[in-house]
């Protein structure tokens, strides 16, 4: 279905683009999640992705304290990718991953410093600095990795007791989103780290920041850009396993997933996945895509600007390109105004630099740029907390 | 295919430009939006029942502005404020009638804020007139004395 579309020019300009774009491409850049392949001589009786979370969990709980210890120290990257295990082992397991990869990028550092002949360029330091630094953190304690498999671009970061908590705010990041968004200054952990730091004292909250696997990037191969649905999709069965291990360590607490851009696709496929969630919202959302149906017992909001640039192309869909459902079209959402007013029109970018400036909005942590939208979801978390405890 | 790069052309060309011309304006300085913050919780606090105790939950925080709403020079050199903390009411006190008439008892000033979010919880959203604080006053849970909850954030300033 279109629908009508707030700016005429730049919405038929949109609709050529899509047009010509590889119509029905299945050429997605994303790989299938690389299920673990211990040897036949491995401790572990189970394999990350092949058994369910509750199974993992009831197995892990029969094991001996040493047996644990051992395992964390032997097999990381499976302890801390086995999803119903609890989040400290996971935390425990990838700090060892972290620090393992911490030493192989001070080598490759001290190897690129002491090279004279070509030295390395400050584009080719810098994100292997900022990864330094990040990991370095890591093993320090100061961020918590619950998924650390950059193998199969998937990185879930935790902030927050989880040990107190009585929420579970789940921040998936859209379009552009990657490892190096987690490492970058402005990363994308700032939305779920405000809400952990300024959450009501009664109702504390602990907050999963997912990339789940691969998401769009835009590009100028359009097939591996966002309007290609299929990206964000393959992205959400990996959510709905990662969810389902989140509700195995934390039972009968609530869930509100936060999705960005075409974030929420990842959360709209994850349910057809068999996710479930007490809660979503969709922030400046690309919907999902055409037959999708909400979920029952789900509550469902959506916030976005007027002039979003995702308006553009909300509720179009051909194939593979596009999101037949947009946003504020789920059956029963409640739609938010974000409050953003205050975006002026610029004179080189005008109309799109807008919609672009409105649409990232919503993705930020800071208060002052999106404090309506943050505050909301605040009180819609002490909400869901205190709906559950009665 | 042919169109398809030319497509593809258009549309970052069309993003290009729309990433060149982000920009936001300078507003006020740091020093101001964080005093505007901090006279709004106290304007809260002297609005709720005698013997109301307010107790800040740690130090106000100053969190660089993201370049989104910073400006064309960037994050740095900004910076916006917020002041989180608690606020006792007394055994007497009707928590929902003290939320209900907050607005009224903090005078013409002030204005509510929609609520986005459909909820049971006591709470009420208001901002002060010209300087772009908004604050949250919402009920605490727990069966200890009727509490408060109290969030004010500024807008962005330029440090000097």
């Amino acid at each position: 279905m279109l629908r009508a579309l707030a700016h005429p020019a730049v919405a038929l300009t949109a609709a050529a683009v899509l047009f010509f774009a590889h119509i029905g491409s299945s050429g997605s850049t994303h790989r299938s999640p690389a299920h673990d392949a211990p040897g036949s001589d491995s401790p572990i009786p189970v394999h990350a992705g092949h058994i369910g979370p509750s199974a993992a969990a009831v197995w892990w709980s029969g094991l001996s304290a040493a047996t644990r210890e051992t395992l964390i120290r032997s097999a990381p990257e499976r302890i801390g990718a086995l999803d119903g295990l609890p989040t400290d082992v996971r935390v425990a397991a990838n700090r060892v991953v972290a620090r393992e990869r911490l030493s192989e990028l001070e080598t490759v550092l001290t190897t690129l410093a002491r090279r004279e002949s070509a030295p390395a360029s400050e584009a080719e330091l810098e994100p292997l600095r900022q990864e330094h630094s990040y990991l370095a953190r890591v093993v320090s304690g100061a961020v918590k990795l619950y998924l650390f498999a950059p193998d199969r671009g998937a990185l879930v970061e935790m902030t927050g007791d989880p040990a107190t908590a009585t929420g579970i705010l789940l921040v998936v990041p859209g379009t552009n989103a990657s490892i190096r968004s987690f490492m970058v200054p402005d990363p994308v952990t700032a939305f779920a780290d405000w809400q952990v730091d300024h959450a009501d004292p009664s109702t504390p909250v602990v907050a999963f920041t997912v990339l789940a696997a691969p998401m769009p990037q835009l590009s100028i191969d359009l097939a591996s850009g966002p309007q290609n649905n299929t990206i964000a999709t393959a992205a959400g069965a990996s959510y709905a396993r990662i969810v389902e291990g989140i509700d195995v360590a934390f039972p009968g607490l609530p869930t509100l997933s936060y999705e960005h851009s075409a974030g929420s696709q990842v959360g709209s496929a994850a349910e057809e996945d068999g996710a479930h969630f007490d809660a979503r919202f969709l922030a400046a959302g690309v919907g999902a895509t055409d037959g999708y149906t909400t979920s029952p017992g789900t509550a469902y909001y959506a916030a976005q600007a007027t002039d979003d640039i995702n308006r553009l192309y909300a509720g179009f869909q051909m194939g593979d390109i596009g999101y037949g459902v947009g946003p504020e079209e789920f059956p029963g959402i409640t739609i938010i105004d974000p409050g953003l007013s205050d975006v002026p029109v610029s004179a080189m970018g005008g109309m799109l630099a807008r919609g672009l400036t409105l649409h990232n909005r919503l993705f930020s942590g800071d208060a002052s740029a999106n404090g309506t939208v943050l505050a909301d979801v605040r009180l819609l978390l002490t909400s869901l907390a205190r709906e559950r405890t009665g | 295919m042919a169109p398809r790069p030319a497509a593809a052309t258009v549309l970052v060309g069309l993003l290009v430009i729309a990433l060149a011309g982000c920009a936001s304006p300078q507003g006020a300085t740091f020093t101001s939006v964080r005093a505007h913050a901090q006279e709004a919780v106290a304007d809260v606090v002297a609005a709720l029942p005698d013997g109301a105790e307010f107790t800040p939950t740690g130090d106000p925080t100053s969190t660089a502005c993201d370049s989104g709403t910073a400006g064309p020079s960037g994050p740095e050199g900004t910076a916006f404020a917020t002041f989180h903390g608690s606020a006792v009411l007394p055994d007497t006190a009707d928590t929902g009638a003290v939320l209900t008439e907050l607005p009224t008892t903090l005078g013409e000033e002030w204005a509510v804020e929609p609520v986005g979010i459909d909820t049971d919880v006591a709470t009420v959203r208001v901002n002060r007139a010209g300087t772009g604080v908004s604050v949250d006053v919402t009920e605490q849970a727990g069966d200890g004395p009727k509490t408060l909850d109290i969030l004010a954030v500024s807008p962005c300033g330029r440090i000097e």
